[in-house]
């Protein structure tokens, strides 16, 4: 069945050319070695008998090929959906981060009118002025960065109404922090949609055959790695098509693998623009314990602590250990830790955290701060006034300050909590964009296609002026399990050369005609011989080589030139023209001690001579 | 319809309150301005929508957007204090939607029969706060 279906492919390979107009392949590069063979259509090409035939397809120009004669070139939805993609992340990118520098400025001027007490003071209005100036300012530079983000969107009312529809709904969210999630979620959908244009998607079958036709017209098939199974005890190689994605998947899978490094550029990048808007955000969060007066809070708040455990009194110790838990609580926010890195990730991990306590310092420690200062002054008593009235004050201070700046404060913290917000869609945005590319990257591994003929090993006998075809079938496969269409053939001859000299045993029938005194009257008696000729392959001289084909050798015959022998050997220096058809030769019977000449012919080779 | 938040409703029973509430919100130079004109479930939906996106310009000091309603624009007061707006030449009876920038421009208008849902009235948003 195998031996049925190899013919039957060699036959279309072979008829192919000859059928719908031979076609060279100038896809294909033939090697010996590492020698380039100059081919040229049908005419067979010299080819050392024991090399090593490489034979490397140009995969961009076969595959663009079968897209022209497919019809299967141009674009696709879904690299229009990749294309738009690289299209829409650098606008909506770039409102992140003016909403990132927004929130900040609307941040620090929330963080100065903590500062300023007195807001009535004229270098306190006019640093207020100045502030709210740049919030409009940056207001407006977000309002254009919106415009470019949302204008191409329009494109998806017609032509993909479910994305338009979602994207409708996010953009009514508090923030655009759902319209680029929704783009993100698109960037996920990529990689399954990937993965569905490899399993699913168009593709191009490539076979590759090799066949070896000896001067018998015997022919066998070889076997090339990758495009043929041979069953274990089975020596018949089964032909196998590889399959690799078309042009217009591999250009999906390009766009896609583009996606990380324009992400990177934009996000990522030291020195880019979203950084900075980054770096003002942590500078913003670097400067808010001096504009809230922390660390003078924090001294005083420990020295409180001290007096009191200064003060001999064991009641007091506890009170102690609770004005140092508020310090600490300060000083987890003065020390708060931002790490100067650029990865998204690991700055809001960062600020999370301190925003966390920044909304435990307006929402708990008043109340906290007011609760220990009863119970303190209860304890103290009268006994000791001058801790009582340090008492007073620290505390008092702080949670009035705190209860002053407590809409301040909340502004701040709900206006770094978006940043944050912000900041963090388009590092998931940015991890999307990584996520599909690293997939595309994987889907592309190209399939080989390029195999070798090793013809050393092959599982055939092979003689000089045997020729060696090489067929190449290319054909476009619509979807998985769907028609496929061919739509390039063509095939290679090689002739195969033994250069310089070379041996080989063939036998002959030999005419004998003694030249001496014998006992019987013999002439022309014809006998089996056997030679053993050694020829010399010219390069470049085919008809030299296989059609004159000299040779030059000995030769034994077995003779019958008296009566009184049962064997008689003859042993003849022998010369041989056609491919060994005609023999001639002069020589010695050993037993009969007489010279003999003859001429011989070999009948298979000669039928084979009729035959070509 | 939900509690709106950011949209002040011209009253339709007295013209010169409308008219003088217009007035001063088209005064107030730090907000972007989104007129909407007419009655009716699809103008509510537009109310709706428009008050939702209005949001976006809440940094915490004082909102940035803001919407107004205004149901009965012939009403003679207030059609005046149209008529006054700069670029008011571009707002007829087909008007649904007019926005206008921190300087009391008309920026973007748009019409019966354009398409309007969330997408393009965010769009008239941030043309409004443009510089």
């Amino acid at each position: 069945m195998r031996q049925c279906c190899f013919a039957v492919c060699t036959l279309l390979l072979f008829a192919g050319p000859f059928a719908a107009g031979a076609e060279d392949l100038p896809q294909v590069t033939f090697k010996s070695g590492d020698a380039v063979l100059q081919t040229t259509g049908r005419d067979a090409v010299e080819l050392e008998i024991d090399s090593l035939l490489k034979i490397e397809l140009d995969r961009e120009a076969l595959f663009h090929d079968v897209a022209a004669l497919s019809g299967a070139s141009g674009g696709s939805e879904l690299l229009a959906r990749i294309q738009f993609l690289e299209r829409a992340i650098p606008p909506v990118v770039l409102a992140q981060q003016k909403l990132i520098e927004t929130r900040v400025a609307a941040a620090e001027l929330s963080a100065e009118e903590m500062k300023l007490q007195d807001r009535s003071a004229p270098a306190a209005q006019a640093r207020l002025q100045a502030l709210t100036a740049r919030l409009e300012s940056l207001n407006s530079n977000l309002s254009t960065a919106v415009l470019s983000a949302l204008v191409p969107l329009r494109n998806f009312r017609t032509s993909d109404p479910e994305l338009y529809k979602n994207l409708n709904n996010a953009v009514l969210g508090k923030d655009y922090t759902r319209l680029a999630e929704v783009l993100r979620d698109r960037i996920q959908q990529l990689d399954q949609d990937l993965v569905r244009a490899i399993a699913e998607g168009p593709k191009v079958g490539v076979l590759v055959t090799a066949t070896l036709v000896d001067s018998t017209g015997k022919q066998t098939a070889l076997h090339l790695e990758g495009y043929d199974t041979i069953a274990v005890g089975n020596p018949t190689p089964f032909p196998r098509f590889r399959l690799a994605p078309d042009e217009r998947t591999r250009t999906e899978l390009d766009a896609a693998t583009k996606l990380a490094p324009l992400v990177n550029t934009l996000i990522n990048e030291r020195d880019s623009a979203f950084q900075q808007a980054v770096d003002e955000l942590k500078a913003t969060l670097k400067s808010l314990p001096e504009k809230l007066g922390l660390d003078e809070q924090i001294q005083s708040l420990e020295e409180l602590a001290k007096s009191l455990e200064d003060s001999g009194e064991q009641a007091l110790q506890p009170f102690a250990e609770r004005v140092r838990s508020i310090k600490d609580h300060l000083a987890s926010i003065s020390g708060a830790q931002i790490p100067d890195s650029t990865n998204i990730v690991e700055v809001v991990e960062a600020i999370q955290g301190l925003t966390d306590d920044l909304l435990n310092l307006r929402e708990e420690l008043p109340a906290t701060i007011a609760q220990l200062q009863a119970e303190l002054i209860t304890a103290l008593g009268t006994t000791l006034p001058e801790i009582a009235t340090q008492a007073k004050k620290t505390l008092g201070d702080l949670r009035s300050g705190l209860l002053a700046n407590s809409k301040a404060l909340r502004t701040f913290r709900d206006q770094i909590t978006d940043a944050i917000k912000a900041l963090r869609v388009t590092g998931e945005l940015a991890n999307a964009a990584e996520a599909a590319t690293r997939r595309a990257k994987e889907l592309n591994v190209g399939v080989p296609l390029d195999t070798s003929l090793d013809l050393q090993t092959v599982a055939a006998e092979r003689h000089p002026g045997d020729l060696l075809h090489v067929g190449v079938q290319v054909e476009h496969i619509e979807q998985a399990g769907g028609k496929s269409t061919p739509l390039i053939q063509g095939r290679q001859t090689f002739r195969l050369e033994k250069y310089g000299w070379w041996a080989e045993t063939r036998g002959a029938l030999l005419l004998v005609d003694p030249r001496g005194e014998i006992e019987r009257d013999v002439a022309y008696q014809p006998v089996p011989g056997l030679g053993y000729h050694w020829h010399y392959g010219f390069k470049g001289r085919p008809f030299l080589n296989h059609d004159l084909a000299f040779g030059l050798g000995l030769s034994l015959a077995l003779l019958d030139f008296q009566d009184k022998d049962d064997f008689e050997l003859g042993i003849a220096a022998s010369a041989t023209i056609l491919r060994d058809i005609f023999w001639v030769g002069y020589g010695r019977n050993l037993q009969a001690k007489s010279n003999f000449f003859y001429v011989g012919v070999n009948p298979l080779t000669l039928a084979e001579l009729f035959r070509r | 319809m939900r509690m709106l938040k950011n949209t002040l409703i011209l009253p339709v029973d007295d013209p010169d309150l409308a008219a003088q509430q217009l007035g001063a919100a088209i005064g107030d130079l730090h907000v972007v301005l989104m007129l909407v004109f007419g009655k009716g479930a699809e103008i509510e939906q537009i109310i709706d929508w428009a008050d939702q996106l209005a949001d976006k310009g809440d940094f915490g000091l004082g909102n940035l957007r803001r919407v107004v309603w205004i149901r009965e624009r012939e009403a003679g007061p207030v059609g005046e204090t149209i008529r006054g707006i700069k670029g008011a030449e571009t707002i007829d009876e087909d008007t649904v939607v007019a926005v206008l920038n921190f300087h009391d421009v008309i920026k973007v208008t748009l019409r019966q029969g354009d398409v309007i849902d969330p997408i393009e009235l965010e769009i008239a948003f941030a043309a409004g706060g443009q510089p």
